[in-house]
């Protein structure tokens, strides 16, 4: 393996006013993600929803070693990441609850949101489907004569789709800046062997493609942003893939998604010994960067803007069902539909005048 | 000016014009450089433009599909080579999905300029992986525009649309029609999309062409004058989506006869959508069934006396027009 030249605990700390927005932000999608689950609970966010509680660490140190120029695609696993990008609260909440007001206007949900402004291409339903995208991303940026990296996140499932070896075998023969970060999110603790065993396969597998690998702790936001922020360094510089090992593990709680009753006492200990906020939290307190004060100030802050997000999205009204055809196809290439389809796909009849015999009788 | 072109030349001179024109224009595919292209329509671009316009590929339709796609959402317009539309089934959810559904998905944030080339059809006894014709498969996806020449001038200017289009548009060339040729004007030459034409106008019936169907039925056309003394209204739409269904119902307003041509299988095809919308929109003006003809609803055969026999010929063509006019 590949372990990061200084170990996690060693890794210094970033200037106070950086390392309490990691914080903040963190704290925001951890809270996020709680409202989230509940509100999914409630009925009022439908689909599937994949929370992201425990993967905060990992989120928020990957994209806060991007530029703003730069691009970035996840999984399915989406708002969390378009949260930590940047993107409104409030839009992302609308966009769970399938609103006008949310980022995509309630047309792609949890797993299909994507936000230009901020240079999120989106959240990818389909496993790996993204990869050759973000290869594509990347060759637009280099074509054009523009240093931006491409960042392309994947659980490690997707490393055993066909399209893996394809666009990374690609990206290396073209010389694309792009970076791949795979979030291996190991179960129980028995799965810690294996998880380290598959992350050395996936390693070899990587590096026989001729691209540079290396490993973060996915559960400590100062390792990941740093060793991220490296990849993405070589990937700016030097023009070529370079791919992050991100391992990380979930909170053992049931989830939307994942409903198991797993909450097994000791797993849960076990857990939250790893939280990824709390360990961040309790660092900068013990370091002296942060006061405790300050630190339920800025979760109070937070707080309070989830609540104003969960009140948008609850007032945001539900599209319209004549808006279906809205963004199907762009307004230069007509109404979408075949001419003459109304949008329930069923004819207009009467445009077409009467037949003369039947008009006279 | 026009001349005389190959329909390979004419859409090899869309490429070449439109990578002249605009910058963001890019190649990627399976052996479109340094061969050619597997038809010979990318000839001596590598050459002339250089392999950070010219990709070659490996053989990977769904990466490099959405290769594309990612191309397109930052700013270039790629314009991807499937070397048989059979590659396009295992590019199926980029095209499908990404390609096509990024506008809807992101509330009109993303746009896919793409264009997919790739040729359908038999003729080269190339056996069930390389000769299908799959025009409605691809029509079946909402987001995706389709267009399918059936002439030089039309694989030009239909082409040189697609790119300059802010959607993903497929171009379904057809296999034996590349070294068809025709007249193709010099230069700019657009053929925009959702216009139907008339190749050849008549008193009797309509019949409406898909694809090399359109050249099929104007043989077919022939038979009827020469040998019924009918007069067959011949209608190419050109594109599938947008469908310029008003000049079908027009035509069908004067002849109140239609049959429809294609390739492709029969069971939801091209011709039985456009027969369940004429019937509905037209049905006062029918004087008789809307009857079909399409490819036999069987794979390709490798023997050329089996890959014939999946295609109507003109003549099987002009005895379903006589069925259709009650003869």
């Amino acid at each position: 393996m590949n372990t990061p030249v200084t170990s996690a605990a060693q890794r210094s700390l970033p200037d106070p006013a950086t390392a309490r927005e990691w914080l903040q932000t963190m704290q925001l999608l951890r809270r996020f993600d709680e409202r989230a689950g509940e509100l999914y609970g409630a009925g009022q966010i439908g689909g599937f929803l994949h929370l992201a509680i425990g993967e905060e660490a990992v989120i928020v140190g990957a994209t806060r070693a991007l530029e703003d120029r730069d691009w970035l695609l996840t999984t399915f696993r989406a708002h969390a990441h378009a949260l930590a990008r940047g993107s409104e609260p409030a839009g992302v909440m609308a966009e769970l609850f399938g609103r006008v007001g949310g980022l995509c206007h309630g047309r792609g949900g949890a797993m299909h949101m994507a936000d230009l402004q901020r240079r999120f291409l989106g959240g990818f339903g389909m496993v790996g489907a993204h990869l050759p995208i973000a290869a594509g991303a990347a060759l637009a940026s280099t074509y054009q004569g523009r240093a931006e990296v491409t960042m392309c996140v994947l659980g490690e499932g997707a490393s055993a789709n066909g399209v893996f070896d394809e666009s990374l075998g690609l990206a290396a023969r073209w010389n694309l800046p792009l970076v791949l970060v795979v979030v291996r999110a190991a179960g129980g603790y028995a799965d810690d062997a294996a998880a380290a065993g598959a992350a050395a396969e996936l390693q070899r597998q990587t590096e026989g493609l001729g691209i540079k690998t290396l490993t973060c702790d996915g559960m400590d936001v100062v390792d990941t942003q740093a060793v991220c922020a490296d990849a993405v360094r070589i990937a700016r510089t030097e023009r070529r893939p370079v791919l992050v090992q991100a391992p990380t593990r979930r909170a053992p709680t049931p989830t939307p998604t994942d409903p198991r009753p797993k909450g097994e006492r000791d797993e849960i200990a076990a857990w939250k010994a790893r939280d990824p906020l709390a360990r961040f939290g309790d660092r900068l307190v013990e370091v002296g960067l942060l006061e405790s004060a300050d630190r339920a100030r800025l979760q109070m802050q937070v707080g309070a803007v989830i609540e104003q997000a969960v009140s948008f999205a609850g007032r945001s009204p539900h599209p319209d069902p004549s808006s279906l055809y809205e963004h199907v196809l762009s307004p230069s290439s007509g109404d979408g539909a075949w001419r003459g389809l109304d949008v329930r796909g069923t004819t207009r009849r009467a445009e077409v005048e009467p037949h003369p015999r039947e008009a006279t009788k | 000016m026009s001349r005389t072109l190959t329909y390979r030349d004419a859409l090899g001179e869309a490429l070449r014009e439109e990578l002249d024109r605009d910058q963001r224009v890019l190649l990627i595919g399976e052996d479109i450089g340094a061969f050619d292209g597997a038809f010979r329509v990318t000839k001596g671009l590598l050459a002339d433009y250089g392999e950070q316009r010219i990709r070659d590929t490996p053989s990977a339709p769904g990466s490099i599909v959405g290769i594309g796609v990612g191309a397109a959402m930052v700013g270039l317009r790629p314009i991807v080579e499937l070397m048989t539309i059979t590659a396009a089934l295992r590019a199926l959810d980029q095209i499908a999905v990404s390609a096509a559904q990024a506008r809807f998905a992101s509330g009109g944030q993303l746009t896919v300029p793409l264009v997919i080339r790739s040729p359908q059809g038999g003729g080269h006894q190339l056996g069930p992986t390389h000769s299908h014709t799959l025009e409605s498969l691809v029509l079946a996806i909402p987001g995706l525009l389709v267009a399918v020449p059936s002439t030089p001038a039309d694989a030009k200017g239909l082409l040189k649309s697609a790119v300059r289009s802010e959607d993903p548009v497929f171009v379904i060339e057809h296999e034996s029609l590349y070294g068809a040729r025709g007249e193709v004007p010099e230069g700019e030459h657009l053929v925009p999309f959702g216009e139907a034409v008339i190749r050849r106008p008549g008193r009797d019936l309509t019949i409406v062409g898909i694809s090399r169907g359109a050249l099929t039925a104007l043989d077919a056309a022939d038979v009827l004058e020469r040998e019924h003394g009918l007069s067959a209204e011949v209608i190419d739409p050109r594109t599938l989506r947008p469908l310029d269904l008003p000049t079908i119902i027009e035509s069908v307003q004067r002849t109140n006869r239609l049959l429809i041509v294609e390739e492709g299988w029969p069971q939801g095809g091209v011709g039985a959508s456009i027969a369940a919308l004429v019937q509905e929109q037209a049905f006062d003006y029918l004087d008789g069934p809307v009857m079909r003809v399409a490819g036999a609803e069987a794979p390709t055969g490798y023997s050329r006396v089996l890959e014939r026999a999946a295609q109507a010929s003109a003549r099987e063509v002009a005895q379903a027009a006589l069925a259709a006019l009650g003869r």
